[in-house]
């Protein structure tokens, strides 16, 4: 009887910390890319004007270093590029008349919060019907985050975040290679 | 004094302690001269950092303080001795231990993953592309000077029925 109450303190004191490990691992994941300072907290995106995103993309530093991995002999450059990135993020929502003001609003929000913590605004145009911002974190001398936002009316909202060393010139160079109709994915 | 010719498997030895910050400065002095000229060594170099740099991505685990509290309560209120009890629980915890470090090993991803998670990444640069494409229409060439305004002018040089595609 005694062996029994035993057994069962064990094996449910090991279940709980399995169960602690299971449930603790993408929270702790969340929490060092919530830390580091290329982080961008756009607020909720689970919805902009009653739209969910018509693109959603979250791809943290483990998966892209497999990517990397994968590109490093057909692809030395895209490798090199994705290698020192720690997330990707981008949230698309397709735009009306109806969310134009949300969604600006939204980036007014961002922009201001990004220049109080010493983002630097990169590019930032704002003409009667597109809105572009792009603004960069630099730690230490070094590109540690990049932001941006672009808004379209009759087409899309775009926030997004790339956390992690970045070589803007090669970034850049990079993804000019892609020719990816995004019209088509909307 | 370390002789200036070394092997290349003296090298291949010290990658790891390259990237780790390990070598002392006559040896980094050596192994960072090799690198210079050594496209072999500079991939595994870049590799070993990938690693790091993915195990570092990893998140660790404490275990939380009512759990310690109730192992302490309960090894603290028994005599200190063998007993077949604990034994097993020992070795449940140890079993239970190795499971938890199994899920936190960095699996590689399926090829399918691996080929979403690609496409994902094209789609989120080609965003980016694009994010240039129309900053450049929008303001003109004179925000294109420096900085990241640079590489995202690239995408305007592009040929026309890809740019016309893309915008």
């Amino acid at each position: 009887m005694k062996a029994n109450t035993k057994l069962t303190a064990t094996l449910t004191l090991v279940m709980t910390v399995l169960l602690c490990g299971i449930l603790a691992t993408p929270a702790l994941a969340d929490d060092r890319l919530k830390s580091q300072p290329g982080y961008v907290d756009f607020g909720d995106l689970t919805e902009l004007g009653g739209a969910e995103p018509s693109v959603e993309i979250s791809l943290g530093g483990a998966m892209l270093g497999f990517v990397s991995a994968a590109a490093r002999d057909a692809e030395p450059e895209l490798a090199d590029a994705l290698g020192k990135l720690r997330s990707i993020r981008i949230s698309v929502f397709e735009i009306g008349p109806e969310s134009m003001d949300e969604a600006r609003v939204r980036a007014d929000s961002v922009s201001r919060k990004l220049e109080a913590d010493d983002w630097e605004p990169a590019v930032v145009v704002r003409s009667a019907d597109t809105s572009v911002r792009m603004y960069m974190k630099t730690v230490g001398g070094k590109v540690a985050g990049m932001a941006v936002m672009m808004i379209e009316p009759g087409s899309d909202a775009v926030f997004m975040n790339i956390v992690g060393e970045i070589d803007p010139a090669q970034l850049g160079q990079v993804a000019s290679q892609f020719g990816v109709d995004i019209t088509d994915l909307n | 004094m370390m002789s200036k010719e070394k092997p290349q498997n003296w090298f291949d030895q010290r990658v790891e302690a390259y990237v780790d910050g390990d070598l002392d400065s006559s040896e980094r002095a050596l192994f960072e001269a090799r690198l210079q000229l050594d496209d072999s060594l500079r991939r595994e170099v870049d590799q070993a950092r990938l690693i790091q740099g993915a195990l570092r991505d990893m998140p660790s685990l404490q275990c939380p303080s009512d759990v310690r509290k109730r192992v302490l309560e309960i090894t603290g209120s028994r005599p200190v001795g063998f007993s077949w009890g604990w034994a097993g629980a020992a070795c449940a915890v140890l079993v239970a231990a190795i499971a938890v470090g199994l899920m936190r090993t960095p699996a590689g991803p399926s090829e399918a993953e691996l080929a979403q998670a690609r496409a994902d990444m094209e789609t989120a640069l080609a965003y980016l592309n694009r994010a240039g494409q129309m900053a450049g229409r929008e303001a003109g060439q004179q925000w294109i000077e420096s900085g990241i305004a640079r590489p995202v002018s690239a995408g305007l040089r592009r040929p026309p029925e890809v740019e016309g595609d893309a915008i």
